[in-house]
């Protein structure tokens, strides 16, 4: 068996061998002889009912008869198994316990090898229990003890703790005897358990444990926030919004970054999935009052059992694709009813609409009495409008060029961008220029731009068709657009249909035939240089006979290679 | 005319007729032998033709460009001059016309000329440096001879490395004229020379002297990382240069020579008597750009056939899978995607190599953060090479 005291993995193994192979292990230690100054094997020996004395200091028997130090260590081999610990004691218990004495240490061995050392107050052996038994499921060696020697802590081989043979004297920040192995660590840094929780990434939560929240944070960026408060009033939703702040990162952004903070209750779920899939807009999910972890993923720890760590006039806000985002002070939330736009409506259109309402009710109250249908009794057909609409301009994609602006138009077409000039569309009648990019149009900044409400049907973007038909009854209500794309344009009573077979590629309606000019051409000088060959010359019959330089001493002496490396001072770049 | 005069002369017919074809291709010719006190002249006096500075200058800027993009170059510089003088005399000393009565005593001072211009390179200090060395003696190493024998109705002449005269074959068909000409390598030519030349050794020698060269050519019989690799290896992008030229012409061969220097500077842990933790973290860094260039270029990793790839694999494992390996900063400037690709392929590298090989390198990684050699001595307990014999 090897002796690679190191590997803490191996130590935890060490640890649940029985005595016999503790013994093998020390008698293998005699006959190898081994001097490794920083591990030892330690000789425990077992705590007996109602001994009072102990060799280790800062150990007494607690009233269970359990031995027991102020404080309690659990080592580990690395970060990871403490996440672990963390993670299976928060789901068990309550992490607020541990907390006001918790404290994560990084400890180094002789040998350079890192662990991680998780220390708190050993207030009784019913808690330490509860510690030791999460500590060996996730791999990790308990301890007890007060200031600097720890023993190990009491196992199933010896239910009331363990005592020290002989105390160790080496120099060293902590000393902890195991009954495999005795190994002396210095203090590396202290890791905070808040920042260790701010840091750990989060995990992507499974589909069964997925249940709609009653309550959601969302944050949205500026440029969406606005548009969601509308959203938010129209539908109803209890919301209530903030503007949420946070200083540059770097002396060259261009001011401090804000977003849109949202409070939202009883979502209804299909504006949570439309929320989850737009780009811009975060939703997260309350932890407790001030931590919240972003919707479909959870934090690998159970924050709701350790919410004496975000106290205060805060919110944390875990991301999964970004730092934690802290938002404190906690800025003033106000319903979003209150701060979506008001648009001014004269009382009297209300009037006449409640009046065409309750005549509209009073013909299908006629149709029952006289059996006839009401387009026979008061024929209604109302005619499509174009109407100002104070709405962001959305999905615009086409664009009409007046004759007057062709040239501009031309002129245009040789700034344009490749991809610009691939996806757009043209299509040349007498009166103007239609074009259509159906990624957007915004790289033609010419003509009055048109919105696609419908497939194939356009209006002038920032105007809306009234009434307020839903694109498949626009469809409908169009009637023979057959294949063409149909433009309803200002000041025209019926819309304009332009052919779908009349539009191309710009680059083939636009450009004339290219008739190729041949030149002649050859390739470029090979860069690679041609492989030397040597060649004597003149041979003489005293090769060395007056040889210049030949007693002239080189200015310096033969140079050796070094034996150690050279220093960073000595060169500049090597 | 003045012995100075002689010597810039000696300068001038150097560098135009040897060093600018020797770069630029083309056909070198050799002059006299070049004492080593031309060294001096040849480094601190100006040459008196522009066009050949010029275009050595360019030469070497596009040899050293080839590994990384680098500033203007410092030329000429006095260890690579000496270093161009060693291989003009060492070309020189295969001169078949030194081997008569007379000239014969001249080849054992040529070779003390090559000994004494060759250890007056001090070693590589600076990136530049390093480069310059690479650029002159690689395109040294490619140098071949042009034999070519001349036989007509009644005789049968033979020039080595000369020219033809043209009298010898004027009236080609009526003297029956028949030409045969025979390309040999330098190296060839001197495996000829006899052994008491030493030319292996001297040719050796120069090779020595230029550490980029020794790591492009990774030879895994005679490939350790001594201080000089180890400087070169340290610098961040010519390692990556390096890597990648490795790359482009035999991973295997670059992996079995990483790994036999592994291999070595394993056995010297476990004989006690301890290696530098430099050089340990140079060879081990130098295994990981080499993993890792193929895996996030081509996307295939080296694979394990010979104890030398074997060890190779297994530090790469360790290096990335250990906290120790993983706290180098070269592993944490690494963008996160790539470094959970390479930690991927660690972990298939881990299962492939085995527990005991994987230990073994972790120990390796071990002593290049910093232990002593003795404390790592006296723990490791197994030898690299059998746990490698009884890795799968």
């Amino acid at each position: 068996m090897s002796l690679l005291p190191e590997s803490p993995s191996r130590l935890t193994e060490a640890g649940r061998e029985s005595n016999a192979t503790a013994c093998c292990v020390i008698d293998i230690c005699n006959t190898l002889h081994c001097v490794v100054a920083c591990y030892r094997l330690a000789m425990l020996e077992r705590a007996a009912l109602h001994q009072s004395r102990f060799r280790t200091p800062g150990v007494n028997p607690d009233v269970r008869g359990v031995v027991l130090g102020e404080r309690g260590l659990v080592l580990f081999a690395s970060l990871d198994r403490a996440v672990a610990f963390l993670r299976a004691y928060g789901e068990e218990g309550s992490l607020d316990e541990l907390v006001p004495s918790l404290a994560i240490r990084r400890v180094i061995t002789p040998l350079r090898t890192r662990e991680i050392l998780l220390s708190v107050i050993a207030e009784s052996s019913y808690r330490m229990d509860r510690v030791a038994g999460i500590a060996r499921l996730s791999g990790g060696l308990v301890f007890t003890g007060t200031s600097r020697h720890f023993v190990k802590y009491r196992d199933s081989a010896s239910p009331l703790g363990y005592d020290v043979q002989e105390l160790d004297a080496t120099p060293a920040d902590l000393l902890l005897y195991h009954d495999a192995f005795q190994q002396a660590y210095t203090y590396e840094r202290d890791l905070d358990f808040r920042e260790l929780l701010l840091k750990l990434s989060l995990e992507l939560a499974p589909e069964s444990e997925r249940r709609p929240p009653t309550r959601l944070y969302a944050t949205a960026e500026t440029g969406v926030g606005h548009a969601l408060v509308r959203y938010l009033f129209r539908w109803q939703v209890k919301a209530r919004a903030a503007i949420a702040e946070w200083p540059g990162e770097s002396a060259f952004d261009d001011g401090p970054r804000r977003a849109h903070v949202f409070e939202l209750n009883d979502v209804p779920p299909r504006i949570v999935k439309l929320l989850t899939s737009l780009p811009g807009v975060r939703l997260f999910e309350p932890i407790g009052e001030s931590v919240a972890v972003q919707l479909g993923y959870r934090h690998p720890v159970a924050l709701d059992s350790c919410p004496s760590l975000f106290k205060g006039d805060m919110l944390t806000l875990f991301r999964a694709d970004a730092p934690v985002d802290v938002i404190t002070p906690l800025p003033p939330f106000a319903p979003v009813r209150s701060l979506v736009r008001t648009e001014l409506t004269l009382a009297g259109l209300d009037d006449d609409t409640g009046g065409a309402r309750q005549r509209s009710a009073r013909r299908v109250e006629g149709r029952s009495v006289e059996g006839r249908s009401v387009e026979e009794i008061a024929p209604m057909t109302l005619p499509l409008r174009l109407r100002a609409s104070s709405g962001p301009w959305r999905q615009v994609r086409a664009t009409v060029v007046p004759l007057a602006e062709r040239v501009w138009l031309a002129r245009m077409l040789y700034v344009l961008p490749p991809r610009t000039l691939a996806a757009l569309r043209i299509a040349l009648t007498a009166d103007a220029a239609y074009l259509v990019d159906s990624a957007g149009i915004e790289g033609v900044p010419l003509g009055v731009f048109y919105s696609e409400v419908a497939p194939r049907i356009y209006v002038p973007a920032g105007t809306t068709l009234e009434p307020a038909v839903g694109p498949d009854v626009l469809s409908e209500l169009v009637r023979n657009p057959g294949e063409g794309l149909v433009f309803f344009e200002p000041g025209h009573e019926s819309p304009t249909v332009v052919p779908a077979a009349a539009f191309g590629p710009v680059t083939r309606r636009a450009l004339r035939t290219i008739s190729a000019v041949a030149v002649s051409g050859e390739p470029p000088d090979i860069a690679e240089p041609e492989l030397p060959l040597l060649e004597y010359g003149e041979p003489s019959r005293f090769p060395l006979r007056n040889l210049p330089g030949r007693d002239a001493a080189t200015r310096a002496l033969p140079n050796a290679l070094p034996s150690a490396l050279p220093s960073s001072s000595d060169g500049d770049d090597t | 005319m003045s012995e100075a005069h002689r010597i810039q002369e000696v300068v001038d017919t150097f560098l135009r007729e040897f060093l600018r074809p020797l770069l630029t291709g083309g056909t070198v010719r050799l002059g006299r032998a070049i004492a080593p006190g031309v060294l001096d002249t040849a480094t601190l006096s100006a040459s008196t033709d522009a066009d050949s500075d010029d275009a050595l200058r360019d030469a070497l800027h596009d040899a050293a460009a080839e590994f990384v993009p680098t500033r203007p170059l410092v030329w000429p510089d006095r260890d690579a001059m000496a270093l161009a003088l060693a291989c003009h005399n060492l070309a020189l000393l295969t001169d078949p016309m030194l081997d008569r009565a007379f000239a014969r005593g001249a080849r054992a001072t040529i070779a003390e000329y090559i000994e004494t211009l060759t250890a007056s390179a001090a070693p590589v200090r600076t990136r530049g440096s390093a480069l310059i060395r690479h650029a002159i003696v690689a395109r040294f190493l490619t140098l071949a001879r042009t034999d070519t024998v001349v036989r007509n109705w009644a005789y049968t002449y033979r020039f080595y490395g000369r020219a033809v005269p043209a009298r010898f074959t004027a009236w080609g068909g009526v003297r029956r004229v028949r030409m045969q000409t025979q390309r040999r390598p330098l190296d060839a030519l001197l495996g000829a020379l006899p052994a008491a030349l030493s030319a292996a050794e001297l040719r050796a020698a120069i090779i020595a002297r230029s550490p980029v060269t020794r790591i492009l050519l990774s030879d895994p019989q005679t490939f350790r990382v001594d201080p000089t690799i180890a400087a070169v290896l340290s610098d961040q992008a010519l390692r990556g240069g390096l890597v990648r030229a490795l790359l482009g012409e035999s991973p295997a061969r670059a992996a079995e020579a990483v790994g036999a220097a592994l291999l070595h500077q394993g056995a010297t842990l476990r004989s006690g008597s301890g290696s530098e933790p430099a050089l340990i973290r140079a060879t081990l860094l130098f295994a990981f750009e080499l993993q890792a260039t193929a895996l996030l270029g081509r996307g295939a990793p080296i694979s394990v056939g010979t104890p030398e790839t074997f060890a190779a694999v297994a530090a790469f494992a360790a290096l990335i899978g250990t906290a120790e390996g993983g706290e180098l900063a070269e592993l944490r400037s690494l963008d996160p995607d790539d470094l959970r690709v390479l930690r991927n392929a660690a972990i298939d590298a881990r299962h492939r190599v085995g527990k005991a090989a994987f230990e073994v390198a972790h120990t390796l990684v071990l002593a290049s953060v910093g232990p002593t050699p003795s404390a790592l001595a006296s723990t490791g307990e197994r030898a690299l090479s059998p746990a490698l014999e009884a890795a799968p």
